[in-house]
């Protein structure tokens, strides 16, 4: 959808997309960039062919085609420290690119060199983007910017930009869990911000405490390796984890919210908050 | 009086018709051996500032502009000769001679009535005339308006011929070097550069360059055989590139996945070059195929993906420490694609470095079927979740194989 606006994933800027700097090719030698609704027949203003990315007006930074025209939506994955973020993001590349979801059609392409290199290296904390498009065959493709951020450090512009958040929730630091270990409690804090997009609230490091489920609990099946998306399945899980989360206290519940439970270390049901995600923004999407 | 007028009218008017018939003899005879006859026997009708270097073609204008300045020069002729006042800068009319014989000025009275009756038979005589030239005007301008007319119309209809039939064909020129469409330019034997060698106002089917050489104005007529050069950046373009149909096929994979020895394999002895051009088919199915060896880090620069009718994947499906992974030179095309033209083309997937697979039937499913056991599930995804059509192939069966996949969907299109 051309005209839509797009907001700049690295200086958050919007602007349309056609407000977008398009640069000569190495024949112009060094030409001015020009905005990309001065292209004549997809030629620059000398009558050659343009290099092939856009870049933001603001920052200068290279905007991926796709992330301009979808346009992308931003996700934030927030989480105390440690608490299993940067794992979670990469085993849920992974998930797309040859798990589960590969399995159910969908398939996951880093856009640009930079979020490929943000991929390459997620131990380093930055709030670069990551981003990416989830793509079946039928479907329009799903573009989103993730953004890694610590609960205790979130840029308030990116989380006035955000569509969707997924909250990491490290069990082994709520009340409830840490008396059951016989562990030290720890002071909790509210979460600093209040968000009124859909919210993924997700238990990571499901394996350490696997063993408090009983056999028949959904947390202990695997997820359903191939087909997606079902709602059953993820209602089972939601109000499973409702529940756990109600009993261990220590977190406070946003309005529009799902909760999942996974473990990056075994690859279960890793992909499940960026699916149920990407069904609410196709369902608000016009 | 009046008898004088008629003397006067009498002695202009076979002198009248006389001119009348030789300038309508001369000018018809001119005409006619420009249309016939060799025009380089003419003087040559110089071109115009950003045209071509080749002159204008007498019939497809100059022609018409002729008549109208014949016709001029005629009624300036007859008004001097005739009837003209006495000029000290010019040769006397007849009137002007009679004028200065019997001093006319000097007359009064009665006396001065015969040679104003002359007069004005002479300002009769000439208005004849004149009226005589407008119609000889009239009659040449129809005529050569028509034959101007005519060769015009068959110029452009000749000009949208060959640019229908070069759609309808689908031949399009590319420049190597621009890596775009690119418009022809045609160099003749004296080294001047034609940028616009079609029919038109230089010639219909063909046109005399400047240097005296008749260069042909159509494919059909030999221009296919002139050299071609790039009319933006004057890199040659290649022989066939205006009678066959291009097709541009990028080959891309990653570093040591084998691309080299898969184009090597196809072309056999060639040396190695970024861009391969073969002519491939029979008569209306030929082809011109361009396959592009393209080292897999970035495409940023890689403008001729633009240009692509279809891409060849070679895929080390099992890459050794020090080489891309396939799945991300895929998601790197992909996107080079996407800023450029969008994926909606078909991709032929190319397994290098592994033997023959064994199995019957549908090779291509064989081969993702196989690829999928693998665990690339990755490469699989994002080809069909892209492209238009994706088939998948093994170098060590027939390396030709993906190239014809790809003309074939290129050719049904
Ligand atoms: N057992 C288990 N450990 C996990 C799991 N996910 C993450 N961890 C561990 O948790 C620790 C922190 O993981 P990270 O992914 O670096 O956490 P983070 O939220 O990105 O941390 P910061 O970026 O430093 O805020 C690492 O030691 C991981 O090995 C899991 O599913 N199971
Ligand atoms: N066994 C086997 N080896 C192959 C095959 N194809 C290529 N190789 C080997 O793989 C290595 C790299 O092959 P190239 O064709 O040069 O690879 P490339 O993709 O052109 O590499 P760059 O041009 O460096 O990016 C060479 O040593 C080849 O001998 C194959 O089908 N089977
Ligand atoms: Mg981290
Ligand atoms: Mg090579
Ligand atoms: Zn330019
Ligand atoms: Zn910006
Ligand atoms: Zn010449
Ligand atoms: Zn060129």
């Amino acid at each position: 959808m051309i005209g839509d606006a797009v907001i700049c994933p690295y200086c958050r800027t919007r602007c349309s997309a056609d407000q977008l700097l398009m640069s000569c090719g190495p024949l112009c030698a060094s030409a001015p960039p020009f905005p990309a609704k001065t292209l004549r027949r997809n030629r620059c203003p000398h009558g050659r062919v343009p290099l092939a990315r856009r870049v933001c007006p603001a920052c200068g930074r290279a905007v991926p085609r796709e992330y301009a025209e979808a346009p992308g939506r931003a996700i934030v994955v927030v989480g105390e420290r440690e608490a299993g973020k940067s794992t979670w993001i990469s085993a849920a590349v992974r998930q797309f690119e040859t798990g589960e979801a590969a399995l159910a059609g969908l398939s996951l392409h880093l856009l640009g060199e930079s979020s490929r290199n943000r991929y390459a290296d997620l131990r380093t904390p930055t709030t670069e983007p990551m981003l990416m498009s989830i793509r079946s065959v039928s479907a329009k493709p799903a573009v989103l910017a993730l953004y890694e951020l610590p609960e205790d450090d979130c840029p308030p512009d990116i989380m006035a930009t955000a569509a969707g958040v997924v909250r990491v929730i490290d069990p082994m630091w709520l009340p409830g869990v840490r008396t059951l270990f016989g562990l030290e409690p720890r002071p909790t804090r509210p979460a600093p911000w209040a968000h009124h997009v859909p919210t993924a609230l997700t238990v990571s490091k499901l394996d350490l405490i696997r063993d408090m489920f009983t056999h028949g609990s959904p947390l202990r099946r695997p997820g359903l390796q191939d087909r997606g998306h079902v709602e059953s399945d993820s209602l089972d899980v939601h109000h499973e984890v409702e529940a756990w989360l109600a009993r261990w206290g220590g977190i406070d519940v946003p309005r529009d919210h799902r909760c999942f439970a996974l473990s990056a270390a075994d690859g279960q049901r890793v992909a499940e908050p960026l699916l149920w995600l990407l069904s609410r923004l196709r369902a608000t999407r016009t | 009086m009046g008898a004088l007028a008629v003397v006067g009218f009498v002695v202009l008017a076979p002198f009248a018709l006389v001119a009348f018939v030789v300038a309508f003899a001369a000018s018809t005879a001119i005409g006619v051996a420009t249309a016939v006859g060799s025009p380089t026997r003419l003087e040559p009708v110089a071109h115009r500032a950003g045209e071509d270097p080749a002159h204008r073609l007498y019939l497809a204008g100059p022609a018409f502009q002729d008549v109208w300045r014949l016709s001029g020069a005629a009624v300036l002729a007859t008004y001097h000769r005739l009837v003209a006042l006495p000029d000290e800068d010019l040769p006397d009319s007849m009137f002007a001679r009679m004028w200065r014989r019997r001093s006319i000025r000097n007359l009064d009275g009665p006396l001065v009535l015969p040679p104003a009756g002359l007069a004005g038979g002479y300002a009769l005589g000439f208005l004849t005339v004149t009226l005589l030239i407008a119609f000889v005007t009239a009659l040449h301008a129809v005529l050569a308006g028509t034959v101007v007319l005519a060769v015009r119309a068959t110029a452009c209809g000749l000009r949208w011929f060959e640019i229908i039939t070069l759609t309808l064909r689908g031949i399009t020129t590319e420049c190597g070097t621009c890596e775009q469409r690119a418009r022809p330019a045609f160099t003749c034997a004296c080294g001047r550069v034609h940028h616009n060698l079609v029919p038109g106002a230089q010639g219909v089917f063909r046109r005399t360059c400047l240097c005296g050489h008749r260069l042909p104005a159509l494919l059909l007529n030999g221009k296919h055989s002139l050299p071609a050069s790039c009319g933006r950046c004057h890199s040659p373009l290649p022989p066939l590139a205006q009678s066959v149909p291009a097709v541009h096929l990028p080959v891309v994979g990653g570093t040591t996945e084998g691309r080299s020895a898969f184009l090597h394999a196809v072309l056999s002895p060639r040396q190695p070059a970024p861009v391969h051009r073969i002519l491939l088919g029979e008569k209306n199915s030929r082809r011109l195929v361009h396959l592009y060896d393209t080292a897999g880090d970035t495409f940023e620069h890689a403008a001729f993906l633009g240009l692509a009718g279809g891409v060849i994947l070679v895929v080390d499906p099992f890459p050794g420490p020090g080489s891309t992974d396939p799945k991300l030179t895929l998601d790197r095309v992909t996107e080079s694609l996407t800023e450029l033209r969008g994926t909606a083309i078909p991709l032929a997937v190319v397994i290098t470095r592994t033997d023959a697979l064994p199995g019957t039937g549908d090779r291509s499913m064989t081969i993702r079927r196989w690829l999928l056991d693998h665990g690339r599930v990755d490469l699989v995804n994002t080809a069909q979740n892209h492209f238009t059509r994706v088939h998948y192939f093994v170098a060590a069966d027939d390396p030709w194989a993906p190239v014809h996949w790809l003309l074939g969907a290129f050719v049904t299109r």
